[in-house]
């Protein structure tokens, strides 16, 4: 027996000695290899997010501002006890405890809990001392002023990317620049900064400094948002502009949503109709033409029109007016709104300077603003104008332009005749406050005299006078300026001009004290029933909006810079 | 006085520091797999080497000669703790090997590999033959050992099964077997070996497969045998130094305090930790054969030289499974892997071992 253990002793002396080889081999020959190889399975990179850049309007209040804010994620392979862990994790954070379950049991090394948890969600389960889970400082966007800028700077996703609106637009101005590092993880997935890690932080995101007025908005919005209201109308959008600058006062919209709560199963709302949304303008339309005319010699303020008695026959179809006019001035023309009186105007223009009018304005063509989503409009060529086409266009039919487009074209013809762009940033800096970039205002061309842009100021005068059809926005104190428009639309159903559903504008500005234009202002509301005049809907929004405006901006450098120009 | 010193002087101290050295080497081990996630492992090791060592001091005291008369009903004994173990025991991870205790895990199953060395060793002493064992002999002895091992392949733990029945083979030839019946078993084995691996389990298949090709699935199976190698082979000559062990330390190596002990010696000990555990066994191994062959009677060798083969057997399949050469099957490392009851068995071996040893000096 002793033979055959002693045998046994052998196999076993040689099957450890192979053993003792083996190791030799893995632990001394192999031991470079082994090591370069398994540094491949642990290096990962990771990701250092910058901080978004805050956006302030003119004067230095904040419209959007980044809050750091905890999110919930964990580890599923430090979880011992999914189950029991999920149910105090569920009746802290008030997330279903099945969708935690199936979280916690998965075979990843991160999983989310909850994004965005509340201070006091936090504290409790940090009290719970549960292994496995984490809490990272997420940034999330916050917008002071609500929904009255929401249209404007638009949203923020999730994972930091602007969805819409500035926040889209700027993206990557407001994101700065995130750093990849090579870190290595460890067997639970946990990083581990390795020694000799580059010292360079990411770089954050610049600020935005908006043209806009945060007092001016909330007014426009506000006002705006009660007008609808009253007059049981569908959306509407106003924007105040600097004649002279571009620069934008204020961009509201209606309807607006509350950006600071994160629902996304609609988007009703979301939209700057302003800037996307193209119309048929109406009779907004008129001075413009009228003014091309002016510039052009083809007719006087005072020359006169014979504007029938409220019918006029042309090829086929009737124009009506509102009243029996008789002879009317160009200014009264004007004044009034007469269709036919425009009609005979653009006859005397003809075709091709009509077209070359509208494009010389700016009209139905991008105006270039920084905002994501610009509409361009709608100006079919010349060539396939018939003459109803023409008399159409005189009174803002079968042409459909934006409202930004409408407000530039706007501020050349009383500005002395000058396109500027317009924009909505007038600066960015970065988180020092050293200007990176500051906006000039970009002369585009020039499209009238500054004698036209006089006369026809002077003619938009007459029309917010007593008997013109803007009498609503006449204000105490102040020479205000403009253009009425209540335009019939297209009944989609029919494909005929509605009876019921208008578009009720008003175009107009005010003057300061050296018969300057200092503000511009697009009034615009969308089926407006059972009122839908402009007299009795859009002015009294102009007016109202203007006056509050008038009282905040007095105090404002911005006007004095406005003024000085 | 007299009989006091006796014992100390015929007591066999050379094992005795070889298994308290290797214990030494395991602790710290252990405490370096487990200090940053469980320490409560070490401490409760450490009670299981202290109950240990009542234990074998209990197995010393013993006559080993009273196992002979108690061998059935040892036998009895750990058949009923395996059938009551698939019944009431705790599942683990998808296997009912354990009694739960408290806090304390009861393996039935260790307990049952001894079982199968006495019940060779009552085997063994009882009949002799000159020309060993023919084949009727090895068909009783096969069915009776058949019980215990069906029991254990149940749990299902394939491990100790195979374990089982290496130990019964070793201790066939070493009893003697007539070559016939030695030749004829051979190829039984090897024409059941297609039988046996249709039976398996698909997991256990996918683990023996990902033992020939580790990297055919680097994230399941194979992730043991993979993690396992980077961490003996990342040891180097010297190794990372206590509690520097990546692997270790950074949970690449999932249970690493108990089949997988020995990855954390040789990364934090490099070779020549390797080198002086495999060279402790050797000699711990050695030193119990000899004990073996100087027992003076066929019961107390048969025992030794059974318990040599079941610490070699132990030692061999479980480096041999840290360090690639064998599939991932549930070996643990004597002495220095966690788990009481396999300490307490340990330790109880050792305690016969010494038995042995100490009463070949009395008539």
């Amino acid at each position: 027996m002793a033979r055959r253990v002693k045998f046994i002793l052998s196999l076993f002396l040689i099957l450890l000695g192979a053993l003792a080889i083996r190791a030799f081999c893995l632990q001394v020959v192999m031991n470079d290899e082994i090591i370069s190889h398994a540094s491949n399975r642990v290096d990962c990179t990771v990701k250092l997010s910058a901080h978004r850049g805050v956006i302030l309007d003119r004067r230095g209040e904040s419209l959007a501002i980044s809050i750091a804010v905890d999110s919930v994620a964990a580890n599923p392979y430090l979880i011992k006890n999914p189950y029991f862990e999920a149910s105090r994790i569920s009746k802290i954070l008030g997330v279903d405890k099945k969708l935690l379950v199936d979280r916690l049991k998965s075979k990843k090394y991160f999983v989310w809990l909850k994004r965005y948890v509340t201070p006091s969600e936090t504290a409790a389960l940090k009290a719970l001392h549960i292994k496995g889970i984490g809490f990272y400082k997420e940034s999330k966007r916050f917008y002071p002023e609500g929904a009255s800028m929401a249209n404007v700077l638009g949203i923020v996703g999730m994972d930091g990317y602007g969805l819409e609106g500035l926040e889209l637009f700027y993206n990557n101005i407001l994101r700065g620049a995130s750093k990849q590092i090579v870190a290595q993880r460890d067997g639970l997935g946990r990083i581990i900064y390795a020694r000799g890690l580059s010292q360079d932080f990411p770089r954050d995101g610049f600020d935005l400094h908006l043209t806009i007025d945060r007092r001016v908005q909330y007014i426009a919005s506000t006002v705006l948002r009660n007008a609808i209201q009253r007059d049981n109308a569908r959306s509407g959008f106003v924007i105040v502009t600097n004649p002279s600058t571009g620069d934008i006062y204020a961009m509201a919209s209606c309807p607006s949503f509350d950006p600071n709560r994160r629902l996304y199963r609609n988007l009703v709302g979301h939209k700057n109709i302003a800037v996307v949304d193209a119309f048929e303008p109406g009779s907004i339309i008129k001075p413009f033409i009228v003014s091309w005319g002016l510039d052009h010699s083809i007719f006087e303020p005072s020359d006169i029109r014979f504007c029938e008695n409220g019918k006029l026959s042309f090829h086929h179809i009737t124009i009506h007016d509102h009243e029996k006019y008789g002879w009317l001035s160009v200014k009264d023309i004007v004044r009034y709104s007469s269709n036919i009186g425009m009609v005979k105007l653009v006859e005397s223009i003809g075709v091709h300077d009509l077209y070359k009018c509208i494009k010389a304005f700016g009209l139905g063509a991008t105006t270039g603003i920084d905002f994501p989503g610009e509409a361009r409009g709608i100006v079919r060529e010349p060539g396939r104008w018939t003459d109803i086409d023409m008399a159409n266009i005189a009174f803002g039919q079968g042409v459909a332009f934006t409202g930004i487009q409408l407000i530039t074209a706007f501020n050349a013809m009383v500005n002395g005749g000058v396109i500027v762009k317009p924009h909505l940033i007038d600066a960015i800096t970065d988180t020092k406050g050293h200007i990176i970039h500051k906006y000039k205002p970009s002369i585009i061309r020039m499209v009238i005299s500054p004698k036209a842009s006089e006369e026809i100021i002077n003619i938009m005068r007459s029309v917010v006078e007593d008997g013109g059809t803007g009498e609503a926005a006449k204000m105490n104190g102040y020479h205000v300026f403009g253009k009425t428009g209540t335009a019939q639309k297209i009944d989609p159903i029919t494909g005929t001009y509605s009876h019921s559903a208008y578009l009720t504008t008003f175009l107009g500005g005010l003057l300061d004290r050296n018969a300057k234009p200092i503000i511009t202002m697009l009034v615009c509301i969308d089926e407006p029933h059972p009122y839908y005049y402009a007299s009795q809907v859009t002015c009294p929004v102009f007016k109202e909006i203007a006056g509050k405006c008038v009282n905040v901006m007095n105090v404002s450098p911005t006007i004095k810079i406005a003024q000085k120009e | 006085m007299n009989r006091w010193s006796k014992i100390v002087d015929n007591m066999d101290w050379s094992i005795i520091t070889i298994v308290f050295v290797i214990i030494f080497i395991g602790l710290l081990s252990l405490y370096s797999a487990t200090n940053v996630l469980s320490p409560i492992i070490f401490w409760k090791q450490a009670l299981w080497v202290v109950l240990g060592s009542f234990v074998m001091l209990l197995a010393f005291v013993i006559d080993y000669r009273t196992l002979m008369c108690m061998t059935w009903l040892i036998y009895i004994i750990a058949i009923i703790s395996l059938v009551l173990v698939l019944g009431i025991g705790k599942e683990i991870a998808g296997a009912r090997r354990w009694f739960s205790i408290g806090l304390l895990g009861v393996q039935p199953s260790e307990v049952a590999k001894v079982m199968v060395i006495i019940l060779m060793g009552f085997y063994g002493a009882r009949k002799k033959h000159i020309d060993g064992y023919g084949l009727r002999d090895l068909l009783k002895l096969f069915i009776i050992l058949s019980i215990p091992t069906l029991l254990i392949l149940a749990q299902p733990d394939l491990g100790t099964a195979g374990i089982i029945v290496l130990i019964a083979i070793c201790m066939f030839f070493v009893i003697g077997i007539k070559k016939s019946a030695f030749i004829t078993t051979l190829f039984i084995m090897i024409g059941l070996l297609p039988v046996a691996w249709l039976s398996l389990k698909d997991y256990q298949q996918a683990r023996i497969l990902s033992f020939l090709d580790p990297h055919r699935d680097p994230l399941g199976t194979g992730y043991h045998a993979i993690q396992s190698k980077i961490a003996v082979g990342s040891g180097g000559l010297l190794g990372k130094g206590f509690l520097h062990g990546t692997q270790t330390q950074l949970m690449f190596l999932p249970e690493h305090h108990t089949d997988f002990i020995f990855s954390v010696v040789a990364e934090e000990w490099g070779f020549l930790g390797s080198a002086v555990v495999i060279s402790l066994y050797l000699l711990l191994i050695t030193r119990i054969i000899s004990v073996g062959i100087k027992a003076k009677d066929r019961f107390g060798a048969i025992l030794c030289f059974g318990i040599a083969i079941y610490f070699a057997l132990h030692v061999f399949i479980n480096i041999a499974m840290a360090i690639g050469l064998a599939p991932v099957v549930g070996v643990p490392l004597p002495f220095i892997s966690y788990g009481g009851s396999f300490m307490l068995v340990n330790m109880a071996c050792i305690g016969i071992v010494l038995s042995v040893s100490w009463r070949r000096f009395f008539s």
